[in-house]
C-alpha cells in the first residue's frame, strides 16, 4: 500500500469512527410521565381562590405539614387533589409551550402569566405579568395556555371551585 | 438535537480537525508499527550475512525483513568509498523524511484545537449573555443552558488535543529511536573493499 493509499484509508476509517461517535446518544433519556414526555421546564406556580392572595404550592405543602397534628382528612384530600390537578395543568401548558413548526430554539426568556381556572376547567382572564422581552415567546406562552384550556379535567372533589394561578414559562436553548 | 448543533458553528471546524487528526494518527501508527528498523540481533545476523555471502545476499535479507530501509543498507554496503557517506546520508534523510511526514500537522492540531474550542465557548457565552441581556426576567437555569452548550466546544477541543499530543510525543520518540539506530548501524557496518 502506498503512503497516499494509507492516508486515504485512514481518513475513511476516521470519518466512519466520527460518524459512529456522533450517532451516539449523549443525552439523558427524558423522564417519562404517563403517556407524554416531560420537558425539563420549571414553572413557578401560585394559586389563590377568588378574593384571596395567591398561595404557592410550597406554602400549601408547608401548611399541610403544620396541620398534620389536627388533620382534617377531607381538606387534605382536597389539597392533594388540587396539587395533582395543578400539576396536570402544568404539564398541559408545558407540552404546548413550543407550537409545532415554531422556531423558538434560539430564544431564551421567562414569561409570567396569570389566569383563572373556571369551574368548567377552562382558563380565562389570561394576563401577562412579566414579558420575556421577545414578543414571539410571549405569544407562544399565551397560546400554550389558551390551547391547554379545558383539556385538563379536575377530580370530582374539586367540582365547582375556581382559582387564579400564576405560571412562569421558561424558554432556554433546546430545553 | 445533536452535539454539533448544540455546540454552535465552531463545532464544524473542530469536527474537520478531529477527522484529519485521527486519520494522521492512524496513518503514522501504521507507518511506525510496520516499518521497524532491524533489531540489534537482526543487525548482527545481517552483518554476518554480508561478510560471508556478500552484498546481494545481505540486501536480499533486508528486503525480506525491513524493506523500508533497503535504500539505506544499499548505501551502507556500497563499495564506492568516495560517495558512501553521502549516499548513506541521503538515503537516511529520505527515510526519516517519510517517517516525519504529517507529524507537524499533528502538533499544529494539538495546539490549535483547544484554542478553537475556547473561541467557540467565548462566542457561545457572548451569544448567551447578549440574549440574557435582552430578556426581561431570567434566572440562573436559563443562564446555565447557554453556558453548558458553549462549553461543549472547549470539551471538543480538548478531546482532540489530548490524544494528538500523546500520539505526537510517541511518534517523535519513535522517530528519534529510528534515527539513532540508523546512525549506529552506519557506524557499525564496515566499508567493503571490493564487491564479493
Amino acid at each position: 500500500m502506498t503512503p497516499r493509499q494509507t492516508i486515504w484509508t485512514c481518513l475513511v476509517i476516521s470519518l466512519c469512527l466520527h460518524w459512529l461517535l456522533l450517532e451516539q446518544h449523549w443525552h439523558q433519556a427524558p423522564v417519562p410521565s404517563g403517556e407524554t414526555v416531560v420537558v425539563p421546564v420549571n414553572f413557578d406556580l401560585s394559586v389563590a381562590t377568588p378574593g384571596t392572595i395567591g398561595l404557592s404550592l410550597d406554602q400549601w405543602g408547608a401548611d399541610e405539614q403544620e396541620k398534620t397534628d389536627h388533620a382534617d382528612a377531607a381538606r387534605r384530600l382536597r389539597q392533594q387533589a388540587l396539587k395533582k390537578f395543578l400539576a396536570q395543568v402544568h404539564s398541559a401548558v408545558e407540552h404546548r409551550r413550543r407550537p409545532p413548526g415554531s422556531d423558538l430554539d434560539d430564544l431564551i426568556g421567562n414569561v409570567r402569566y396569570r389566569f383563572r381556572i373556571r369551574p368548567d376547567d377552562t382558563f380565562s382572564d389570561i394576563v401577562m405579568l412579566h414579558s420575556s422581552g421577545d414578543p414571539r415567546l410571549d405569544a407562544a406562552a399565551r397560546e400554550a395556555i389558551r390551547s391547554a384550556s379545558g383539556n385538563v379535567k379536575r377530580p370530582a372533589i374539586l367540582k365547582g371551585r375556581s382559582w387564579t394561578i400564576t405560571i412562569t414559562v421558561k424558554y432556554q436553548y433546546s430545553l | 438535537m445533536s452535539l454539533l448543533q448544540q455546540g454552535g458553528f465552531m463545532m464544524w471546524p473542530l469536527l474537520i480537525l478531529s477527522v484529519a487528526a485521527l486519520a494522521v494518527i492512524l496513518d503514522r501508527l501504521v507507518v511506525f508499527t510496520t516499518r521497524r528498523f532491524p533489531s540489534a540481533q537482526a543487525l548482527d545476523t545481517l552483518l554476518e550475512t554480508f561478510r560471508t555471502q556478500g552484498r546481494a545476499a545481505a540486501l536480499g535479507s533486508v528486503e525480506e525483513t525491513a524493506p523500508a530501509f533497503t535504500a539505506f543498507f544499499a548505501a551502507c554496503f556500497s563499495p564506492d568509498r568516495a560517495h558512501r557517506e553521502a549516499a548513506i546520508q541521503a538515503a537516511g534523510d529520505e527515510i526519516l523524511f517519510g517517517f516525519n511526514a504529517r507529524l507537524d500537522f499533528l502538533s499544529t492540531a494539538a495546539a490549535t484545537a483547544p484554542l478553537m474550542g475556547l473561541l467557540g465557548t467565548v462566542l457561545g457565552m457572548i451569544n448567551a449573555f447578549s440574549r440574557l441581556a435582552s430578556a426581561a426576567d431570567v434566572d440562573i437555569t436559563v443562564l446555565a443552558g447557554g453556558i453548558w452548550q458553549a462549553l461543549l466546544t472547549t470539551a471538543a477541543g480538548l478531546c482532540i488535543a489530548i490524544p494528538a499530543v500523546l500520539a505526537h510525543r510517541w511518534f517523535c520518540r519513535e522517530y528519534d529511536k529510528i534515527a539513532h539506530a540508523m546512525q549506529h548501524a552506519a557506524r557499525l557496518i564496515p566499508v567493503p573493499d571490493t564487491e564479493p
